[in-house]
């Protein structure tokens, strides 16, 4: 049985700067979310305790050729990229339904995974879109998975409880933050990584017709900080400070 | 418009409804759970309890088709939902089945022109957005606490309905997480430390600050990644929590917006620091300019 990983490039966060209010995207190096990174080591550990293959599909910008080595250092066996910066346009659906067409076409996959969130927008909605659009069961926030024949057993961490639930296969994973320590490539990996295979297609080339816009972004801003900026001269002023708002014993 | 709230939470119900009254009428769904229908309908709410046994709230599949079914069957064109986990899994799955647009993690509904403006934040929080959902059905989920979720209460009705599906996935256990771990995201008073600090016996006296004042000690990412000074579930910011305190003082913090966006919440910041042009003096109430770890002892002392 063979892994899809979805893996979503995104800029650095760490590096985004802000002029004027406004987020600098052009120019920013791009990256992969750290979840995304947990996703992919999730599905290669799967992969070396049962065999298969690990898949990596991703839709991004024409960089995005270069950029999947990370990924494929980290333990992708191959990817199927849709490399093309007319993509920058493309909406939460629109990208879900184009990692959708593409999972159809993967021999065997039997599990797909995904972060439970990206590492810019977190909207977390593109793994249940392609769970919805292929017609396969899902869980979210998973933390630990378990491959049982043609079932998984698998883990989901809510806020207040940790569910284990069993589900048949094809399926759909979406994977919580942290619940694996992603590898740290060898140089041998990174230097194998530009290597291995990689299927590279562009809007055109799938023929796929983005839907009409779903979601309208009126503005995206810094936010104003009104905060007091008042100077303070010793440890006393602290004090005072708590003592005025009641949180110093009495 | 009328409004379809589901969560399977009361409390987090209760939220969704203050919502929905900015919006229009609201039906809300319960899917196997009398206690909560009858709570909800206690608050003057139309319930309609979907009822079998046989499935699990747990089943994400199953659960979206519910909504989407009821949602179409009560002519409700907004779908709103908590921003919990369970609600966010299906915010995206239900959005898929009724061809809407769907926006997560919204922490503010306000109405321009008949149209529902939602916000969230962008970039790791370094940017909010103002969106609109252009679709006919919307599908929104709230973050917890965006809406007080006042208590209210009233004659509501509850419609009985059973519903037929194949289960697709099946729970074999539910484990509820211990209570006593700590959690920066809900703490009153955050008492933090960045790189500025330079002593790792400070930890025990921010500690020991935090505790004379009722709150908890935290800290920025590199202090529990690089220094492993505290456990990692301490990390305020994009890598960590989203804290709302009343108040902050924050130790050797430069204010990157890595840092800065989960902190932005909260009432009142003070921040130490031996630059008066660090960020995090922009975003502080009071600041003081002085050196971290000297202020760190004689705050504890002070405090004594």
């Amino acid at each position: 049985m063979n892994y899809v990983v979805a893996m979503k490039q995104i800029p650095d966060l760490q590096q985004l700067r802000i002029k004027n209010k406004k987020p600098v995207v052009e120019g920013t190096p791009v990256t992969f979310g750290a979840i995304d990174k947990n996703a992919l080591e999730a599905a290669v550990q799967l992969k070396e305790a049962n065999g298969g293959e690990v898949i990596v599909v991703s839709v991004g910008n024409e960089e995005l050729e270069d950029s999947i080595k990370e990924a494929m250092a980290g333990g992708g066996d191959r990817a199927i990229l849709v490399a093309d910066d007319d993509t920058a346009e493309l909406q939460s659906f629109d990208n879900a339904a184009i990692i959708a067409e593409l999972i159809k076409n993967i021999d065997d996959a039997q599990l797909i995974f995904f972060a439970e969130g990206s590492g810019d927008n977190y909207s977390g909605q593109v793994g249940s879109i392609v769970a919805s659009l292929l017609g396969y069961p899902q869980v979210g926030f998973v933390t630990e998975v378990e491959v049982q024949g043609d079932k998984a057993k698998v883990t989901r961490a809510l806020e207040s409880a940790d569910e284990v639930v069993e589900i048949a296969l094809p399926a759909v994973l979406i994977v919580a933050a942290g619940l694996n320590t992603p590898r740290i490539p060898a140089v041998t990996a990174v230097l194998k990584a530009g290597k291995k295979p990689k299927e590279v297609k562009t809007l055109d080339e799938l023929d796929y017709r983005p839907q009409a816009a779903k979601i309208k972004t009126i503005e995206n801003l810094a936010p104003d900080t009104d905060r007091k900026q008042q100077p303070i001269k010793s440890v006393d002023d602290i004090v005072a400070i708590l003592r005025e708002d009641g949180l110093l014993r009495r | 418009m009328k409004t379809l709230i589901y969560s399977d939470r009361v409390d987090f119900t209760r939220e969704l409804l203050e919502a929905a009254a900015l919006i229009g009428e609201a039906v809300v769904v319960v899917v196997n759970n009398e206690s909560n229908a009858q709570q909800i309908a206690g608050m003057g709410s139309e319930v309609i309890h979907y009822r079998n046994e046989d499935v699990a709230i747990a089943d994400t599949l199953v659960m979206a088709k519910v909504i989407t079914e009821a949602a179409k069957q009560s002519e409700a064109e907004v779908i709103l939902l908590g921003s919990d986990r369970r609600g966010k899994e299906l915010a995206g799955r239900v959005s898929a089945m009724l061809g809407a647009g769907c926006l997560t993690d919204v922490n503010g509904i306000s109405i321009e022109d008949g149209e529902i403006i939602c916000q969230r934040n962008a970039f790791g929080g370094a940017t909010v957005a103002k969106q609109t959902i252009l679709t006919q059905y919307k599908v929104i989920a709230i973050a917890a606490k965006t809406f007080i979720g006042n208590f209210i209460s009233g004659q509501g009705t509850i419609k009985e309905l059973q519903f037929s599906a194949v289960p697709s996935v099946k729970v074999l256990s539910c484990t509820e997480k211990p209570k006593d771990t700590v959690d920066i995201g809900s703490a009153d008073v955050i008492i933090a430390i960045g790189q500025g600090v330079e002593d790792q016996n400070r930890v025990a006296d921010v500690e020991a600050i935090a505790a004379a004042l009722g709150g908890v000690a935290a800290c920025s990412k590199p202090v529990a990644t690089d220094r492993k000074w505290f456990s990692e579930d301490r990390i305020i910011g994009l890598s960590g929590a989203s804290c709302k305190p009343s108040l902050a003082i924050l130790f050797g913090i430069s204010g990157q917006v890595q840092f800065s966006v989960g902190i932005r919440d909260a009432k009142k910041v003070i921040t130490i620091n031996t630059d008066d042009q660090a960020d995090m003096v922009r975003m502080s109430d009071y600041f003081l300019v002085a050196d971290a770890d000297e202020t760190i002892q004689a705050l504890k002392t002070a405090l004594r």
